[in-house]
């Protein structure tokens, strides 16, 4: 457990603030230059020069409250985060060769079909390769490294066109990766993060395709600034068996230190097994028990907090400490309109990504260059943006106003 | 169902003959099906699945790649095996696996050790989780299965603690080519696990050890009066059993050249599954190696066709479970009928 006590800066915001206290009484309002000019002034009196410097002080401290400032931006972030979203074009994205698909075999090695959002992914990729003339097989990777490579060898033996790891980390096959770029066949990699950062880890692979998972890290940290009025003490739960999860929680906490000096946190891992076995729940209870200073409670994927919210239930804190967390998943976001602990979901439209790996596919079966970040925008669920929307299933013109499918297909000339 | 007591007319020595006769007859079809099943099962899979897809099932480069990929957990269902023989569930095998991948590349990768010392540190702690479960279930007599079931999540949470959860990759490419490289088209893990089986076969099948093994696991009281050493071959089978678990968990790691805390939890209910699978075929009724050796690369045969055919996900499941309890379903079934044929013979 890592536990971050902004010490200095609250002393700072302290200082701060009883500078500006002791500003208060003063009625002179000149302007900097003049406080500079009269500071300067040979042979001025002791005291008007004290005065002065007093002034100096005021002036800069009511210029820059840190934690008012940070708490209006934050604010304000959450606004326009909470909008529906509109479909820009990631650079790249064109009319689509489809002579030049015909007949080639695509083999999607994915992660874990047993997870919904995985199985989502690829089956909404399936979806966006329908009138592209492509063969396209899957291979169901059971969150087992030893099945990752073998599906990979398997499309080698397959004598597949091109192989898209869908949420597998390359690292974990990079000698199977190598057999393929021996065999002549692109590996294009998904979702590790930050697009493209595998590149340098796995030299053999053509392209890794996804969107910035930094970004719901910051709207999560933001939402909690502006929620907790900029003196929030928050649990973060991580995941780092999960690649993405240190690049949600690095931006998470370097945007809270942005933003609110006297904000406070804690961050707690949990393996992904641990969300349902009953692990993290009574961990939770745990680190509440422990520390009942705890306003906020961020997961860095909302499936973890399917297992929180229970546990502030047990404790009949459910009404007081406020969660949130990132995914959209269908279940949290249903908690969220209903009410409950759960008062925030990021999320993002998932056919968005599926649409931009499957045009990473055409290019790099093209011979062009593929896209890296598919421009996936993200939004802010709460009780209060979520009318009635039908949470049962993810509808992306329903949820975010928007058909990226439809977008997509437009640009390739690919059927409606 | 006829028995002796049916019969109303006693038998001339003419037709007591012909009835021990056609016994005999049926009994040994009966063995000799019973023995080969699987593998007879097995040539069905690949005739359906090579007549399905002949340009993709077919071909060598995918023989090749179903007999390579599996290596990891062969050897680890051998090393359980050895402790089932005697009697002993060895639920710590998964962990010991976990504890063979991620020591492995967090001391070379890590801390920089040579990849010699690395692995050999790695059977060392094999070895010791091994002495650890074998002096709580043998000298303490707390039963096998609730100590390795402690040890196991002891072993997974000191893991996560000491290595973390991330994968970390970067293995020794010299050990990460001893098991990839090819010889005669299949990688070396898969001809140090032929090798392994061999061995454990061997010991099983044509050594006192194997037959005393057998003995305790059959019935420790009796093995004890008959001046087997019994807490002696409980104790090495623990152990043997864990230093192999270790072993897997490296061979694993050098398929992959990277490894991640918990992997070994997905290997353990196939590695029973393939055990239990086999015992019911070569030497049916007991756990033996080259039944395992079958039962791993039938399934593995089976569910690589499913998925060539677009049935991955759940029905690679259903073969998993279906086969499993049809083999042993049917072996049962063959056991009463060998057992009323040999009634009826007598």
């Amino acid at each position: 457990m890592s536990r971050t006590r902004i010490t200095s800066r609250m002393l700072g915001a302290a200082l701060c603030i009883s500078l500006v206290a002791a500003a208060c009484g003063s009625d002179d309002t000149e302007s900097e230059p003049a406080v500079e000019e009269e500071a300067e002034e040979e042979g001025a009196e002791e005291s008007a020069e004290e005065e002065a410097i007093e002034e100096e002080g005021a002036e800069s401290e009511e210029a820059a409250d840190p934690v008012a400032d940070g708490v209006a931006e934050a604010e304000a972030l959450v606004a326009a985060a909470s909008e529906p979203v509109t479909f820009a074009v990631p650079d790249g994205v064109g009319e689509v060769d489809l002579a030049g698909l015909e007949g080639k075999k695509v083999a999607i090695v994915s992660l874990v079909q047993a997870v919904p959002i995985v199985l989502q992914w690829e089956e909404e990729m399936n979806a966006a390769f329908e009138g592209s003339g492509l063969e396209v097989t899957s291979f169901d990777g059971k969150f087992d490294p030893n099945e990752w490579g073998r599906g990979v060898e398997q499309a080698i033996a397959d004598q597949a066109d091109l192989i898209f790891l869908l949420g597998i980390p390359p690292i974990a096959v990079a000698p199977q990766i190598a057999d393929a770029d021996a065999a002549g066949i692109p590996v294009i990699a998904s979702l590790q993060g930050t697009p493209g950062k595998t590149l340098s880890d796995v030299p053999e692979l053509t392209a890794d395709v996804g969107f910035d998972y930094r970004i719901p890290g910051e709207m999560i940290a933001q939402w909690f600034v502006a929620d907790s009025g900029g003196t929030g003490n928050a649990l973060i739960l991580s995941s780092d068996d999960n690649t993405a999860s240190p690049d949600v929680w690095g931006a998470m906490e370097a945007e809270i230190e942005r933003l609110c000096p006297d904000c406070t946190f804690t961050r707690e891992d949990s393996t992904v097994p641990e969300w349902s076995d009953g692990t993290l729940q009574a961990r939770t209870r745990s680190l509440m028990q422990a520390d009942p200073t705890i306003t906020h409670i961020l997961a860095v994927f909302d499936a973890m907090t399917l297992a929180v919210e229970p546990a502030l239930v047990e404790l009949g804190v459910e009404e007081t400490v406020r969660v949130a967390g990132f995914n959209g998943t269908p279940a949290v976001m249903a908690n969220v309109q209903a009410g409950t602990a759960v008062k925030m979901d990021v999320g993002n439209p998932n056919m968005w990504f599926s649409a931009g790996a499957v045009d990473a596919v055409y290019s790099v079966l093209l011979g062009e260059e593929p896209i890296e970040d598919a421009g996936v925008p993200f939004r802010i669920f709460t009780e209060e943006n979520m009318g009635d929307i039908d949470t049962s299933v993810e509808d992306s013109l329903d949820w975010y106003g928007i058909d990226p499918l439809a977008e997509y297909r437009a640009l390739w000339g690919i059927g409606g | 169902m006829t028995t002796i007591d049916d019969q109303t007319e006693a038998p001339t020595v003419d037709d007591l003959d012909a009835g021990n006769h056609a016994g005999r007859q049926t009994q040994s079809i009966g063995r000799l099906v019973e023995k080969y099943a699987i593998l007879i099962a097995w040539a069905a899979v690949v005739a359906v699945f090579w007549i399905w897809r002949p340009e993709t099932f077919g071909t060598l480069t995918n023989f090749q790649n179903i007999f390579g990929s599996q290596s990891a957990l062969l050897v680890l269902t051998l090393g359980l095996i050895i402790s089932l023989s005697a009697g002993e569930f060895d639920l710590s095998i998964g962990a010991s696996f976990s504890v063979g991948a991620s020591v492995l590349v967090w001391l070379d990768v890590e801390h920089g050790w040579p990849i010699v010392l690395s692995v050999l540190v790695v059977l060392g702690v094999g070895a010791v989780i091994g002495v650890t479960n074998a002096v709580i279930s043998v000298r303490l007599g707390v039963p096998s299965i609730v100590t390795t079931l402690g040890t196991s999540t002891l072993l997974g949470g000191l893991l996560l603690g000491v290595t973390g959860p991330q994968i970390r990759s970067g293995l020794d490419s010299g050990f990460v080519d001893v098991v990839r490289t090819k010889q005669l088209g299949l990688p070396g893990s898969f001809w140090l696990a032929l090798a392994l089986t061999v061995v454990v076969w061997y010991v099983l099948q044509h050594t006192p050890l194997g037959r005393h093994l057998l003995f305790v696991g059959k019935g420790r009281e009796v093995a004890r009066l008959s001046g087997v050493r019994v807490d002696a071959i409980r104790f090495g089978s623990l152990v043997a059993s864990s230093i192999l678990g270790a072993l897997a968990g490296m061979v694993l790691a050098g398929t992959s050249a990277s490894a991640q805390v918990g992997v070994g939890s997905g290997f353990l209910l196939p590695a029973f599954a393939a055990a239990f699978l086999g015992a019911t075929a070569i030497i049916p009724g007991q756990f033996n190696a080259w039944g395992s050796w079958v039962a791993v690369y039938f399934l593995l045969t089976g569910i690589t066709g499913l998925s060539m055919v677009g049935y991955s996900g759940w029905p690679e499941q259903v073969f998993y479970g279906g086969a499993l309890i049809t083999a042993v379903v049917l072996s049962q079934l063959a056991a009463r009928a060998r057992g009323r044929a040999a009634l009826r013979s007598t």
